[in-house]
């Protein structure tokens, strides 16, 4: 008798309509609670904020909801018009900062040592820098800042440490970046946005699966078994899935979770902040 | 008699701003009808109170002095809340009869079973209950406590059935169970809280009243569907993120009834289950 393959790994579909209902709700309820009167968010133009702001939009109604457009020099063209594309079709507030200027700024006065890894190191610095006008409108506007990054992505610490990274609250840390494209589909986000493919769009050409040497369709099964499921890589393995890959996100995930903590305080005292100084962030005094 | 579940939201840790959220549903409740109004878990305190515990416990005589003149006649709410005692703070519920001027405490149960796991660190904060008996509500009908995780352990339901007055007619389940699952048809908590609802209506003949949170606190949704059914396990949902409150008929003739067609739970010896527990 012939052994039979094992079943393919998949990511179990999203119920959509309920995922929206809870982020919108979730959305609403910590915009309230914070004390803000909206919320702001970067839009690159990708399909993760994109995703983001019809949630907020949804959550809050437009007027509530502003999103930065931020290019640098070398931006893609075709990232602001998908940007801009998103503003129309939900009627949010926006503003276009070019971030070109104050990268230019941070190289010439800044950057020590310029030769040294400089295209990841400007990289970071244009992620830092569209981080410091988010917070810097959060508070000229009382609008609170959304997080874009996504399971995926936060799973392999594919993310500019207090860059991208940085957010007060985000709606969609805990979506594969297939749950994303899915929950995209059931919100009818121009399929332009959703079949692209991602990118950081640092430099020209720059794409999320090149840099990675995976694709996400194949990564978000396997992430879902070892982070979900607490399935072990042999196992994930044994279901069909490539050696390589398995190994290559495990070691990841836990190799950045630095990336997910924030700055470790070294404990001296009875009570430490990070450790056993323990409240909630919607805790009232 | 009828019962109203209510489905509610709360400020994480003011109790002041939360008390005035339960006057008001459980008004609309006595609006309905309902002379008994189930708050869910820890609704007077919100859920994820960690640090914040030892501040605001409050002793279950402030707890019921708190619906002292609060315009209930004739209503038994039941409320969550950190509980202090001389030594110790509890996950406690309590029944408060809430009558023309001062409020009257009929019974508090602390929760049993304190999650640990996934998301949860409660018996860092509290301290364990020890005991689970039923309370007598005005009119004649018997409700006891089943607190969010002692309702997934059968070993309390099954003691409850050998009270010498056998199974209490009301079981009163208050949960803030943080929904988790969105690739199923309802969030995957629900629908384990729904199967042991039923369950219990099924096999003990008890309607159950399960008064789920509604809410955010931090990255914690509460999503609601809160559910009450009859002693014949019929069940009545409530929506997803929003307020609600369920109202639901219970006829103790019409309980006793079915209890005497389909007597499973009297029929346990319970010489065996001692044996079997030993």
């Amino acid at each position: 008798m012939r052994r039979k393959e094992p079943p393919p790994l998949t990511l179990p579909p999203l119920n959509c309509q309920l995922a929206l209902d809870a982020l919108t709700f979730f959305i609403r309820r910590e915009t309230e609670r914070a004390g803000f009167d909206g919320v702001v968010l970067g839009l690159s133009g990708g399909i993760d904020s994109a995703l983001v702001a019809y949630l907020a939009a949804r959550a809050l109604g437009p007027k509530r909801v502003t999103g930065l457009l931020m290019p640098y020099r070398s931006s893609s063209k075709g990232s602001v018009a998908d940007a801009k594309k998103i503003v129309k079709a939900l009627g949010i507030r926006h503003h276009l900062l070019d971030i070109t200027a104050a990268v230019d700024g941070f190289e010439s006065g800044l950057m020590t040592a310029p030769d040294i890894r400089r295209a990841g190191r400007l990289g970071n610095a244009m992620a830092r820098l569209r981080m410091v006008a988010l917070f810097d409108y959060s508070l000229a506007h009382r609008a609170m800042v959304l997080g874009t990054s996504n399971k995926s992505e936060i799973a392999l610490g594919y993310a500019t440490l207090f860059g991208d990274s940085a957010s007060a609250v985000n709606p969609i840390g805990d979506l594969y970046k297939s749950d994303v494209y899915a929950l995209s589909r059931h919100l009818k986000i121009p399929a332009a946005l959703i079949d692209k493919a991602p990118s950081a769009d640092l430099w020209e050409g720059q794409t999320d699966e090149g840099e990675i040497g995976f694709r996400y369709a194949d990564m978000d099964p396997v992430l879902h078994q070892l982070l979900d499921r607490r399935e072990t890589p042999a196992a994930v393995i044994a279901r069909g899935a490539a050696p390589e890959l398995v190994g290559f996100l495990s070691k990841k995930m836990l190799a950045m979770h630095y990336k997910r903590r924030i700055p470790v305080i070294a404990k001296l005292d009875t009570r430490t902040f990070g450790v056993d100084f323990l409240y909630a962030k919607d805790i009232l005094s | 008699m009828r019962a109203a579940v209510i489905q509610s939201d709360c400020f994480l840790g003011d109790i002041t701003r939360n008390l005035s959220t339960h006057l008001r549903l459980a008004k609309e409740a006595v609006k309905g009808g309902a002379t008994l109004a189930v708050f869910p878990e820890l609704s007077l305190s919100g859920y994820l109170l960690e640090d914040r515990v030892k501040d605001i416990a409050l002793t279950a005589r402030a707890a019921a002095a708190l619906f002292d003149d609060a315009g209930l006649p004739d209503t038994v709410v039941g409320v969550g809340f950190p509980e202090k005692t001389r030594g110790a703070i509890y996950n406690s519920y309590a029944l408060i009869r809430c009558g023309a001027k001062k409020a009257e405490l009929l019974g508090v149960q602390r929760k049993i079973n304190l999650p640990t796991y996934g998301m949860f660190d409660e018996a860092r904060h509290f301290r364990a209950g020890s005991s689970l008996c039923a309370y007598e509500l005005p009119g004649g009908a018997t409700a006891a406590i089943l607190i969010c995780e002692d309702m997934w352990h059968p070993a309390l339901s099954v003691s409850l059935a050998q009270l010498p007055d056998g199974m209490p007619h009301l079981l009163i389940v208050p949960a803030a169970s943080p929904s988790r699952g969105y690739r199923g048809k309802r969030p995957a908590n629900l629908e384990g809280w729904e199967h042991n609802a039923e369950y219990l209506a099924r096999v003990y003949g008890a309607s159950t009243l399960n008064a789920q949170r509604v809410g955010v606190e931090d990255s914690l949704i509460f999503a609601g569907g809160s559910v009450a059914t009859d002693h014949d396990g019929v069940m009545k949902r409530a929506d997803l993120f929003k307020e609600e409150i369920l109202f639901v008929d219970i006829d103790i003739e019409a309980l006793s009834r079915t209890r005497a067609k389909a007597p499973v739970v009297s029929a346990h010896d319970r010489e065996l289950l001692r044996s079997l527990f030993a």
